[in-house]
């Protein structure tokens, strides 16, 4: 099983979220850190000790360094570079529109459900108030996604897949993801964007399965639902 | 820098400058995007305009002679008008309407208090 | 209307607090809407502690859904549009006149009525409470058309936007006056590039308020018509163009309610490492620029919507680390070799610099498209808003608080309750809202009431929760504290600290006059820190 990388020439999300982030994080935290240690450090290093006899010193008097600090502010817009380049490259990937050679499924938020139409097999997932629907995908296939709303603002969001997108009204959007993982995630899509009373609740489940299991269940579908 | 309207048209260009990158490299043009960052600059240099003219008279009104009254009534009263006018927008007409009334009863006192201001100076 | 002596010396004004709410002294203003803005925080800060209660536990046990509802968008819209902004734009109104040497504040009257405009407003929209439907439920940016009539037809939310209305019109008020007393009422010598920091980030902020806030206003007016008569948004564009009106004013919100504090922070470390500010002019220089691009950054809000250009507003949030950058240089290059005290409002500064450099990083992180997508409308969201909010704005109001009261007030706060007040803040702050990251990160969804038991989420929000208790204690020590010192009185004397700048060169609290003696020389931005220096 192949986990990273692309796949079927479309962007694995999660995998490209990692890796950025595994840019973004450690500068992140080695900033905050370096911060948090200079600031203790200078605040013992030069406190005031009223008691100590030896202690002669006056604050310094330099007030500028407009050298050291041009070349600071050069080292800080050589980091800005730095990640705006792999922000720029990874988000080149990962904003994939639907390739339009993968499985169609389409999305419909509304208010407070999510139904998932898969047109070309004539297949239709919905939920009830109590028991959200299941999207069921084949694993390392694409899926070109399309998704709708039919009435407020929602969020597509499957926190495994690293990845979300709006649902306005009026506004179709267009993406492609790739599952990787086989397995099923209870609650593994939510709507993100507050869509009023029961967003609290307005999930959906995941299911990822084998290519033959997705065949099979495809059929089983079609022959029920016929 | 050192003028006050300097300082402040040193923002607008900032700020201008950061708007054409979006229009210009980025190819925005969609018509919020342009009006607003637009009236942002423009406004900006209005007040650049303004305060580097006010600042010219700067010297003499400093610590020229005050006569804002102490307390100023009118003042408070104007605000809580405003309130309800807004407020009978949902509530009824008729909110609206002693919203306006007070309201003007209110610019009617805060023109007293600049005639007795007038008569100080 | 009382006559007025020489050299623009009014009477002393009639004590007795009848007077001061509708006096024209700015200190009497300034001190009031601080007061207000203080009550609003208390407030929300109220609703933020029953929403964690409520989020201890999975399930539903104190409220129902639509009442978290109504909590959310009532403590996000009450902390921003009734406390952070008007508190900015209070000390504002009270300290910038005394920096610059200047004896009022331009167009007071103006200011006066912006005054009772935020607490007609205030009372307006948490009035949403006392109807039947409920306080508004749209969220403190209600998308449109979620707050449209049919959505969300409560009259509570029409409250809410009429309560917006008022305190958006009252802080662009607010600030031109502040402005135009900086632009006009300068003391001789006070050019420009003399101003004292603070008020340096108030020219800034009033800037920002100046031209953002009026987005705001036409935001909520279309609104309400489009409640009250249809017909002003229609479709998917309807939506963007909502969201590019709220976002803005919203993202420079952020920043007015954050460089006041800048200023203030700056101020306290000056003072207590015995040095001037470090690299004034560019200081002065990369506040412009900050300035500028937090106005050109609104659609990193809209990255998830496929209608902005995402890579423009990643390039202007990324380069937000240049100015941010600048300004930790020179917090601690003030701190180099400075006889550093350790007094609580220095205190409070340095827990800005730490946790806000958390906000500010998660910030860098969130203004990449592909790593927004993920934790967008997600509780690491809500960690680094308030690791901004509370951990920049608040910390540094504290600063603020602590550094100026004894001017303010005539009286010394207890530094031992500071210190106590300081340590449960930093506690309880991380202990609140660094879990929040990861919650976010593991999936879960901003403003809900419920979280399914599945998921995992129990531990960590319990202990935010608990984390938030925490705050509540340290909130009650500061109110303790202030209690205390206005019971006691203990005599502050005219400088306590060791100032830099005019205000403290004269008595505490401040005559109405301001400054019944001469002015000392204005040479520097730190006039007072010249005469020290001088003498030594
Ligand atoms: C006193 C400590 C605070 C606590 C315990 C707290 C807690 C919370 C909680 C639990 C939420 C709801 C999250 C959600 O359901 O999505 C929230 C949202 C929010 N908070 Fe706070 N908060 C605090 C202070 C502040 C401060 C000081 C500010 C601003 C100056 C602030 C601004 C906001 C905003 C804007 C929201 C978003 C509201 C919305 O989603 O519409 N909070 N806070
Ligand atoms: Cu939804
Ligand atoms: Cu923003």
């Amino acid at each position: 099983m192949r986990r990273a990388g692309y796949v079927a020439g479309v962007t694995d999300t999660r995998h490209e979220y990692d890796t950025l982030a595994g840019l973004y994080v450690p500068i992140g935290a080695a900033v905050v850190l370096l911060v948090a240690l200079l600031v203790v450090a200078f605040a013992w290093r030069y406190r005031a000790r009223p008691d100590d006899p030896d202690e002669q010193r006056r604050p310094s008097r330099i007030h500028r360094a407009p050298r050291t600090e041009a070349l600071y502010v050069l080292v800080l817009a050589c980091v800005a570079a730095l990640l705006l380049w792999r922000t720029y490259t990874v988000e080149g990937r990962t904003d994939h529109a639907a390739s339009g050679r993968g499985l169609g499924v389409l999305v419909t938020a509304s208010k407070w459900h999510w139904r998932f139409d898969y047109p070309r097999l004539r297949i239709v997932q919905r939920g009830t108030d109590d028991a959200p629907p299941t999207l069921v995908v084949p694993a390392r296939r694409t899926i070109d996604f399309t998704l709708r709303s039919l009435d407020v603002i929602h969020a597509f969001w499957i926190p495994d897949r690293r990845f979300k997108r709006d649902a306005t009204p009026g506004f179709v959007s267009s993406f492609s993801l790739v599952f990787p993982r086989t397995g099923f995630w209870r609650y593994g899509g939510e709507c993100s964007e507050y869509c009023g009373l029961r967003h609290t609740w307005m999930k959906f489940h995941v299911a990822v399965v084998s290519p033959a299991a997705f065949a099979r269940w495809t059929r089983a579908r079609q022959g029920g639902a016929a | 820098m050192r003028r006050p309207g300097v300082a402040i048209l040193v923002w607008a260009a900032l700020l201008g400058a950061l708007a054409v990158v979006l229009w210009a490299v980025f190819e925005e043009v969609d018509y919020l995007s342009v009006l607003m960052p637009a009236f942002a600059v423009a406004g900006t240099a209005l007040i650049a305009l303004a305060g580097w003219r006010a600042a010219r008279r700067a010297g003499e009104r400093a610590f020229a002679p005050q006569a804002v009254p102490e307390t100023s009534w009118p003042a408070v009263l104007a605000a809580l008008a405003l309130a309800l006018v807004l407020l009978g927008l949902e509530v009824g007409t008729f909110l609206c309407l002693i919203g306006a009334g007070l309201f003007a009863f209110a610019v009617g006192g805060l023109a007293r208090e600049w005639r007795a201001e007038r008569r100080t100076r | 209307m009382t006559a007025v002596g020489a050299a623009g010396v009014r009477p002393r004004p009639r004590r007795g607090w009848l007077g001061t709410l509708a006096s024209t002294d700015h200190k009497a203003l300034g001190a009031g809407l601080f007061t207000t803005a203080f009550g609003f925080f208390l407030a929300a800060g109220v609703l933020a502690l029953l929403m964690r209660f409520e989020l201890a536990r999975p399930r539903l046990q104190l409220m129902t859904l639509h009442g978290y509802d109504e909590l959310f968008t009532l403590h996000g819209s009450t902390m921003f549009y009734l406390f952070a902004t008007p508190v900015a734009l209070a000390s504002g109104v009270y300290l910038v006149p005394l920096q610059i040497g200047a004896a009022r504040l331009r167009w007071a009257r103006v200011a006066l009525a912006g005054w009772w405009m935020v607490i007609a407003g205030g009372l307006i929209m948490w009035m949403g409470f006392l109807t039947a439907q409920g306080a508004a439920d749209v969220g403190w940016y209600s998308y449109w058309p979620l707050s449209d009539m049919p959505n969300s037809p409560g009259i509570g939310t029409d409250y809410w936007i009429v309560g917006i209305l008022l305190a958006a019109s009252a802080a662009i008020l607010i600030a031109a006056c502040v402005l135009a007393t900086i632009v006009t009422l300068r003391a001789p010598g006070m050019t420009m590039l003399r101003l004292p920091v603070f008020t340096w980030t108030m020219v800034v902020t009033c800037l920002m308020v100046l031209t953002a806030f009026p987005a705001l206003v036409v935001a909520m007016g279309l609104l309400l018509a489009q409640r009250q008569l249809g017909g002003v948004f229609s479709g998917a564009s309807g939506a963007f163009d909502y969201q590019h009106l709220f976002w803005f004013f919203g993202h420079p919100v952020v920043y007015v309610v954050f460089f006041p504090f800048v200023g203030a922070i700056a101020e306290a470390i000056a003072i207590f490492s015995g040095r001037r500010w470090f690299g004034y002019r560019p200081f002065v220089l990369s506040l412009l620029l900050f300035a500028a691009l937090s106005m050109s950054v609104w659609g990193h809000h809209m990255f998830t919507t496929s209608a902005v250009e995402n890579r423009y507003f990643s390039l202007t949030s990324t380069a937000l680390l240049v100015p941010a950058g600048i300004e930790y240089f020179d917090a601690l290059a003030t701190m180099w070799r400075g006889r550093i005290r350790f007094a609580t409002p220095l205190l409070f500064a340095l827990g800005f610099l730490v946790l806000f450099v958390i906000g500010g990083t998660t910030g860098i992180f969130v203004g990449s498209p592909p790593l927004d997508y993920h934790v967008t409308d997600s509780y690491f969201i809500v960690a680094h808003f308030h690791y901004t909010l509370f951990g920049g704005s608040v910390m540094g109001l504290f600063a603020a608080v602590y550094l100026w009261w004894p001017k303010v007030t005539g009286t010394l706060l207890s530094e031992r309750l500071g210190r106590w007040h300081f340590w449960l803040t930093m506690v309880g702050m991380n202990v609140t809202f660094f879990p929040l990251f990861f919650l976010g990160w593991e999936g879960m969804p901003r403003r809900v009431a419920d979280y399914p038991r599945s998921s995992g989420w129990e531990t960590l929000n319990a202990v935010s929760s608990a984390g938030s208790a925490l705050l509540l204690i340290s909130l009650l020590v500061f109110l303790l504290n202030v209690a205390r010192s206005l019971r006691r009185r203990v005599p502050a004397g005219p400088d306590p600290w060791g100032g830099q700048t005019l205000e403290w060169a004269t008595s505490s609290p401040p005559p109405p006059e301001n400054f019944p003696a001469p002015l000392p020389p204005v040479r520097s931005f730190a006039p007072l820190q010249d005469l020290r220096e001088a003498a030594s």
